[in-house]
């Protein structure tokens, strides 16, 4: 059972197209796992069929209707070549929308980068980090605790694998903790499993957030 | 649904000129729900056969409408027309992952043209939900005899949003028919980040208690 889910603005944003694509990464993962928030996803996505439904009409162009069909006669000739290219899906308890962005590898972790204290971390190019968003994959050990710390911009994790512990309760596998405003945390890692996550977060290379410290050192 | 003056726009011109919105107009709520399973038999022909005249028949239908929101978000004519064309593409090559149960034929247009302007108005990624994913959590139950109406959830949706203080309905149009982020919004607004985010937070969760288990009614 999903026990912290993403914010319904987030989720607003995600359905009308307007997230980072490092935001709509995390909240395609999170949806993957929490029927509630994909539902209300496709609450909001029906928000903007309602719209389109009731947007004024403007005539396409007299040829619009033959470009298309000739459009289609094209990708029928590439879908037939296409089709045998299949998708990075290595990690079967990786939502695929997140596997594809992953290297292969036997173990999920394999080729991950090694940061001190038994972490490892993978950052996923989305292209976004102009506009300050940027997204990782990180794997903390069992038991590893962090020092308080506080956050200023958003910050966004999501449990893979494992979990976490801090003085809000318990996150487990599918659950975001979402982080903006100055809180103070203490987080520890699953005392046996530890904790694989993915890290969306906005501003520059400095976190604050639950796995911030891990981060920031990463980063020297 | 996609008539000229459709019903479903009364509720909201309605709530701003101050007339009571009446929903006993029958013969007009029926019109509207005919012309969506229209829209989805012509698209589960394309699906099933390829079939071209169905999808011609789609386009006529669906292309104007398509056009006239694309340009209502900002496209120019030139940038709207390739933009339908593209959306249009992928009607006929996705037909066959509409699923009426879901979402109503507009949902499903709107989705692929938002994916659409993403991909190229903005050139960004766009990591999404995959719908076969085996990972994917069951769906919470449904009574099994619930119906879509794609016209009653229509009405529904444009009566939830006129049910919202003015302040939170602008920031809602601003999410879908300006395409703007929450930064850009507080920028334009003047606003503090946090407050802008406060407030949708408000208006989206009202709109989901509102509108959630009525989309399948």
């Amino acid at each position: 059972m999903i026990k912290h889910h993403i914010h319904p603005e987030i989720l607003m944003a995600y359905a009308a197209g307007n997230t980072t694509p490092s935001v709509s990464l995390i909240v395609a993962s999170h949806i993957t796992f929490c029927a509630e928030c994909r539902k209300a996803v496709e609450v909001y996505e029906s928000i903007g069929g309602n719209l389109l439904e009731n947007s004024e009409t403007v005539e396409p162009s007299l040829s619009s209707l033959d470009n298309i069909f000739i459009k289609i006669d094209n990708i029928e000739v590439e879908d037939t070549f296409n089709e045998t290219t299949t998708k990075n899906r290595f990690f079967n308890n990786i939502p695929s929308v997140l596997s594809d962005y992953l290297p292969d590898g036997n173990e999920l972790t394999e080729k991950w980068k090694r940061g001190i204290g038994g972490i490892k971390y993978f950052d996923i190019d989305l292209g976004d980090f102009k506009q300050n968003t940027h997204a990782r994959m990180l794997s903390i050990p069992p038991g590893k605790k962090l020092p308080h710390h506080g956050h200023e911009s958003q910050e966004l994790t999501l449990v893979l694998h494992g979990g976490f512990r801090d003085e809000n309760g318990s996150y487990n596998v599918g659950d975001v903790a979402i982080e903006d405003e100055n809180n103070l945390h203490t987080p520890i890692s699953d005392p046996k499993e530890g904790c694989v996550c993915l890290v969306v977060y906005e501003g520059k290379l400095k976190f604050k957030g639950f796995f911030g410290p891990i981060i920031n050192i990463l980063n020297k | 649904m996609f008539l000229e003056n459709s019903f479903e726009t009364i509720g909201l011109s309605a709530k701003l000129s101050g007339i009571n919105y009446k929903p006993e107009k029958t013969y007009k709520l029926l019109k509207p729900a005919v012309k969506d399973e229209e829209l989805t038999n012509l698209i589960s022909l394309v699906a099933s056969n390829k079939d071209r005249v169905a999808f011609s028949n789609l386009f006529k239908l669906v292309g104007p409408r398509i056009k006239g929101y694309l340009m209502k978000l900002g496209s120019n004519d030139i940038i709207a027309e390739d933009l339908l064309q593209e959306v249009m593409l992928t009607v006929w090559r996705k037909s066959e992952t509409f699923d009426r149960r879901k979402a109503a034929v507009s949902t499903w247009l709107f989705t692929i043209a938002r994916n659409k302007r993403i991909d190229m108005l903005r050139k960004e990624i766009r990591p999404q939900l995959d719908p076969m994913d085996p990972m994917l959590t069951p769906n919470q139950e449904e009574a099994a005899d619930e119906k879509y109406s794609a016209n009653q959830e229509s009405i529904k949706i444009n009566d939830a949003i006129s049910m919202l203080p003015d302040e939170q309905a602008k920031l809602i149009k601003m999410t879908y028919y300006e395409d703007k982020s929450h930064s850009i919004i507080a920028k334009e607004l003047n606003m503090p980040l946090g407050t802008v985010k406060s407030r949708i937070r408000l208006a989206s969760s009202r709109l989901k208690k509102l509108l959630e288990g009525h989309l399948h009614d």
